[in-house]
């Protein structure tokens, strides 16, 4: 035991501050600066750097100017492109919400091994590649696939139906893909919310449903916001997935991006393109932090 | 606002094999205040759980008024409950925290906003209106989960170890409030503690239980006086315990050998448990702190009692009293401890000083030695 110096009696402030110096605070800030140089460093390299070379780009090819967004303007093309990708990143987002609340809240409240059980067949397709997945869509949905097989043989159609290469197969195989995105973090927000609070709400006379409308359900909201934000996000960004299953005639912006910079070389065109993409997600973002800042009862509960 | 008896009888409660409550039946008069004591892992919560709803017991009733509520939905049971955490809903201001369970009943508006208001006056928070539970300090917290619990106006009241949370001072604030709070509107109270002060302070009775059973109910003095058993005597007020043989009886009086006191054995008055002693077993004398005399030397005549003579191990200052430990030949390691007041002028003693214990008889409770029990 090391005997200190606070063999008198410690002054209150002393008493009140050790229990906190356990944490990153007590940790100088050289030491700290030392731990998350790897981080930037990688991040700096590997990111800022390169994605600053592509957005800036834009700005100046040929010379300084807006002529690379006059072109995109121009042409509705892009516009359709840009307004598809946010219809799709929030259709997926919908539908992971809408799919996603009801495992999230059962991985939470389940007894253990259901809830593990649940828990395994969340996780087991986000330890999968997202290739693969999106080929298996590929394997159901297609001309002859497995889903238009069955409705043949039971012969409900006629005609194979074109499943594949539509905004619904996308939307469907985006969920599928994004799903663990939605459910995480709700999951995580319900299992913080104490048992005690739905149990204080039924002893006060609520019953099932207004256990859940006024006590779970609110206090869910943090985690729903950050999992439809994220999955979102994701979305309007997502490359594979849409590209396999969609083919070219829905096109998202991330195809789009992916093939000016290597079918048609356009490296400036691609940066305008990211840029506007950045620039529209960021603004999406920071409107949303915003409203969710004007409600205050959850500045306590996140 | 008027309480309605408890009656739980028969109550048996197990998870998985585990017996928590056994056999269990207890009555609860109206608008009394009745602890629930015992160490955790005792039953205690298990069985405020049961009244709650939250839990149901394999076997058993309990009612309330003439309900039977043994099986009923925990929102169906008007049965009010303070949590040990308060399980304030921290999306909710005090205000509609409060006005829950009149929202729940469907009240009208202008009948919950009365209600509210008058409740907030009852338990100190006007003007906390807006607030949200965690810009409230603990006592203010626990008003609050008071006040939602009663506002329904429910027959009954469950506190589960409402005031362990706060510290020594606030508690004691609180406990006067909470007595106060239910002397004004009179329901039943079934409180949860394992704090045996915070019991003998608030309770018109108390139960004390121990592994699943219940041990001795009776109100504070009856069990502080007169213990039932050596388990109730330990855990309600300080007790000391004394090594000792029995060495028989006759017409009512008992004699007992203190050990290493072998000379000493003195007549004790013993209440109706007589079958469990025989000449020759070991027995535990208990005494309470306060019971015990302390001098440097007793004058040989001037005893009341019989005389043991030990060495003061350490003195405690308490404040309003000293607690003398003191060493008693032929006792074991656990001294004796004794109570003495602190008054001014009056001197205290010293380590490593002999001094003589008298003891009354008519203070002693004598209990049988248990099975493979410690001290």
């Amino acid at each position: 035991m090391t005997v200190t110096a606070t063999i008198g009696v410690p002054s209150t402030e002393a008493i009140r501050r050790r229990p906190l110096t356990g944490s990153a605070r007590s940790y100088s800030k050289t030491l700290s600066l030392i731990l998350i140089a790897p981080l930037v460093l990688l991040m700096g390299f590997g990111f800022l750097y390169p994605v600053g070379k592509l957005l800036l780009g834009s700005f100046f090819a040929p010379e300084f100017g807006l002529e690379q967004f006059q072109r995109l303007m121009r042409s509705p093309l892009y516009l359709t492109v840009l307004l598809r990708t946010f219809e799709i990143a929030f259709a997926v987002t919908i539908a992971s919400l809408v799919i996603g609340y009801p495992i999230a809240f059962a991985m939470a409240k389940l007894p253990r091994r259901w809830a593990a059980l649940t828990t395994v067949c969340v996780l087991i397709p986000l330890w999968t590649s997202t290739l693969v997945r999106s080929y298996a869509w590929i394997v159901l949905l297609q001309r002859k696939g497995v889903v238009n097989a069955l409705l043949l043989d039971l012969g409900w159609i006629t005609e194979p139906l074109r499943l594949i290469y539509t905004e619904g197969a996308v939307v469907m195989a985006m969920t599928h893909v994004l799903l663990p995105y939605t459910i995480l973090p709700i999951f995580a927000a319900v299992r913080a919310v104490p048992n005690e609070l739905g149990q204080a709400a039924s002893n006060l006379g609520a019953g099932t449903l207004s256990v859940f409308w006024r006590i779970m359900l609110p206090l869910s909201l943090p985690g729903v916001f950050a999992g439809c934000l994220m999955t979102f996000i994701l979305a309007l960004g997502f490359y594979v997935t849409p590209a396999l299953v969609g083919g070219p005639r829905t096109m998202l912006m991330a195809t789009l991006i992916g093939q000016q910079t290597t079918e048609t070389l356009d490296w400036a065109f691609a940066g305008a393109l990211s840029t506007v993409l950045l620039a529209a997600t960021l603004t999406f973002v920071v409107a949303f932090r915003k409203t969710l800042s004007l409600n205050r009862g959850f500045a306590g509960v996140s | 606002m008027n309480g309605e008896p408890i009656d739980i009888l028969g109550i048996e409660k197990q998870f998985g094999d585990k017996s928590v409550v056994s056999d269990v039946s207890l009555s609860v008069k109206a608008g009394e205040f009745l602890s629930l004591l015992g160490p955790s892992g005792s039953g205690k919560t298990t069985l405020l759980m049961m009244i709650a709803g939250f839990e149901f017991p394999n076997s058993g009733q309990i009612r309330v008024g003439s309900r039977d509520i043994t099986y009923l939905a925990p929102n169906r049971r008007a049965v009010g409950m303070v949590f040990q955490k308060y399980a304030l809903f921290p999306h909710m201001t005090v205000e509609q925290n409060i006005a829950f369970p009149l929202r729940m009943r469907s009240l009208a508006t202008k009948e919950i906003n009365r209600r509210v208001s008058d409740m907030m006056g009852l338990v100190q928070l006007t003007g906390f209106e807006g607030r949200y539970p965690q810009q409230l300090s603990g006592g203010q917290q626990q008003r609050v989960a008071v006040a939602r619990a009663l506002i329904a106006e429910p027959p009954v009241l469950l506190m589960d170890e409402p005031l362990s949370a706060l510290d020594k001072k606030l508690r004691e604030t609180m406990q006067t409030e909470i007595k106060r709070i239910q002397n004004r509107v009179g329901v039943t109270v079934v409180y949860v503690t394992h704090d045996q002060e915070e019991a003998l302070t608030m309770s018109d009775r108390i139960a004390v239980m121990s592994e699943g059973r219940l041990v001795q109910v009776g109100s504070p003095l009856d069990l502080y006086q007169r213990p039932a058993t050596s388990f109730v005597a330990e855990f309600v007020g300080k007790m000391n315990f004394l090594k000792g043989e029995f060495v028989g009886s006759d017409h009512g009086t008992f004699r007992v050998r203190i050990s290493g006191h072998a000379t000493l054995s003195f007549d004790l008055v013993l209440n109706g448990e007589a079958e469990q002693y025989r000449p020759g077993c070991r027995v535990r004398v208990a005494i309470r702190p306060e019971d015990i005399i302390i001098r440097q030397r007793f004058e040989p005549g001037h005893q009341s009692g019989i005389v043991l003579r030990g060495t003061v191990e350490a003195v405690i200052f308490l404040g309003q009293a000293h607690v003398i430990l003191v060493q008693i030949e032929g006792q074991g390691e656990a001294p004796v401890q004794v109570l003495v007041p602190s008054l001014i002028g009056q001197a205290t003693f010293a380590r490593g000083e002999m001094v003589d214990l008298m003891i009354a008889p008519s203070a002693v409770r004598l209990f049988p030695e248990l099975a493979g029990s410690v001290q």
